[in-house]
């Protein structure tokens, strides 16, 4: 099944990616093609039959589906299982040497115009690694940018120092660590940003007693 | 009431019975409405544009714009009349005040700061010009999701505690060049030993 969604290219340039992910600045991340256009043509279109709710606080202002896992469709539900195999945790692993990998959340996003998300690192218990598919192809003047944070020796975030405009299928997954400060900028235009969001997280182990 | 109020304030909030039903009316929060007599309003708005700001960012907390409370509105915060104003209003004892001037534009925002100690107290802002709510840029008081309408000329008080925080929302590009000036601070609460 994997091999249904995944652009094969990438399997066979797995070092090459393990290098990028973990020289990328200014903390390991990597964007790239990941998943077929077609597969995520057909996703896009599931997603926008979804129901999206308004959340608003002090540090965002979005539209939001729940958890994949609790929304009951064929497609997306065969995409958050391809994204919670084994077989897929592995490929991560190979790319980020980040280990452990064991449980995947998902929802989809929607920023609609003066939709924003300001500067967090996104540390949270066991999150591992964050993800972004982005299903919108936006211009620099759209606005709605990914963009990473450069940390001085106290891993504050001083000043944007990546910048990611979103394009159809470009994929991005980034180590969630106390350096990973990112923001989703202001959408300047009524184009809507939807993405697929979450992170990967560690493995689930129960106590033992 | 001494003269520093009578100078600068709108004579209704000297009224007993006004600052008595002022008293009644806070719960959380009020907005004081016309607050400054409108000659000393306008020179203080004027003056507020003059001011040299400098960018306070801390990309995670805030980004704003701020420099020293002029003069006159010092004198006024720093009066021990004001304070018993404030206190009468808000049914609570006052002791050190924390104030600057500040605007907010495009792009400016406040977060919540987890790793901030909240000092209890009374938060204000007295705003210099009216706004519109959907450019953001709004206060919004945490225990009931309050949002604030900025209005020129107004004091609001706000408790201020753990469960009582308030920010300011990012201001979106909807202000274009509108900016929102303000003199924000807070006083802290006098604990009764």
């Amino acid at each position: 099944m994997l091999k249904d969604w995944i652009n094969q290219k990438h399997l066979k340039n797995i070092s090459k990616l393990n290098k990028q992910f973990n020289t990328n600045k200014p903390f390991p991340h990597l964007e790239l093609d990941l998943f077929k256009d077609s597969k995520i043509k057909q996703l896009l279109k599931e997603i926008k039959k979804l129901e999206f709710k308004e959340k608003d606080s002090d540090l965002f202002y979005l539209l939001q589906t729940v958890d994949f896992k609790s929304i009951k469709n064929k497609l997306i539900n065969e995409f958050h299982s391809i994204i919670s195999s084994k077989e897929f945790y592995n490929l991560l692993e190979n790319i980020t040497n980040i280990k452990g990998l064991g449980a995947t959340d998902a929802a989809s996003l929607i920023f609609p115009n003066t939709g924003y998300l300001l500067p967090h690192d996104d540390r949270l218990a066991t999150r591992k690694i964050a993800y972004i598919l982005n299903l919108s192809d936006f211009k620099d003047k759209d606005g709605g940018q990914l963009e990473f944070f450069e940390t001085d020796s106290n891993n504050n975030p001083i000043k944007v120092a990546k910048s990611i405009t979103p394009k159809f299928n470009n994929f991005i997954i980034f180590k969630v660590s106390e350096k990973s400060f990112h923001q989703v900028s202001e959408v300047l235009s009524d184009k809507k940003r939807i993405t697929i969001g979450g992170w990967f997280n560690e493995q689930y182990t129960p106590k033992s007693y | 009431m001494n003269n520093t109020l009578q100078n600068l304030i709108n004579p209704d909030y000297l009224n007993r019975e006004t600052i008595k039903q002022a008293s009644k009316a806070f719960d959380s929060n009020i907005q004081l409405q016309s607050f400054l007599k409108e000659n000393i309003f306008k020179s203080l708005q004027k003056e507020m544009k003059l001011l040299s700001y400098s960018h306070n960012y801390q990309p995670d907390i805030y980004s704003y714009f701020s420099a020293d409370v002029p003069e006159l509105f010092l004198s006024l915060l720093e009066s021990e009349e004001f304070k018993q104003l404030i206190q009468e209003i808000t049914k609570t004892k006052l002791f050190n005040l924390t104030a600057e001037a500040c605007y907010f534009k495009h792009k400016n925002y406040t977060i919540l700061n987890d790793k901030e100690t909240i000092k209890n107290g009374i938060s204000f802002f007295f705003d210099l010009d009216s706004w519109n709510n959907e450019f953001g840029g709004c206060t919004v008081f945490t225990k009931d999701n309050i949002i604030q309408q900025p209005i020129k000329n107004s004091l609001t008080l706000a408790l201020q505690s753990k469960n009582q925080r308030n920010f300011i929302k990012y201001v979106n590009h909807q202000a274009k060049d509108n900016k929102r000036f303000i003199i924000k601070g807070y006083f802290t609460q006098k604990l009764n030993k």
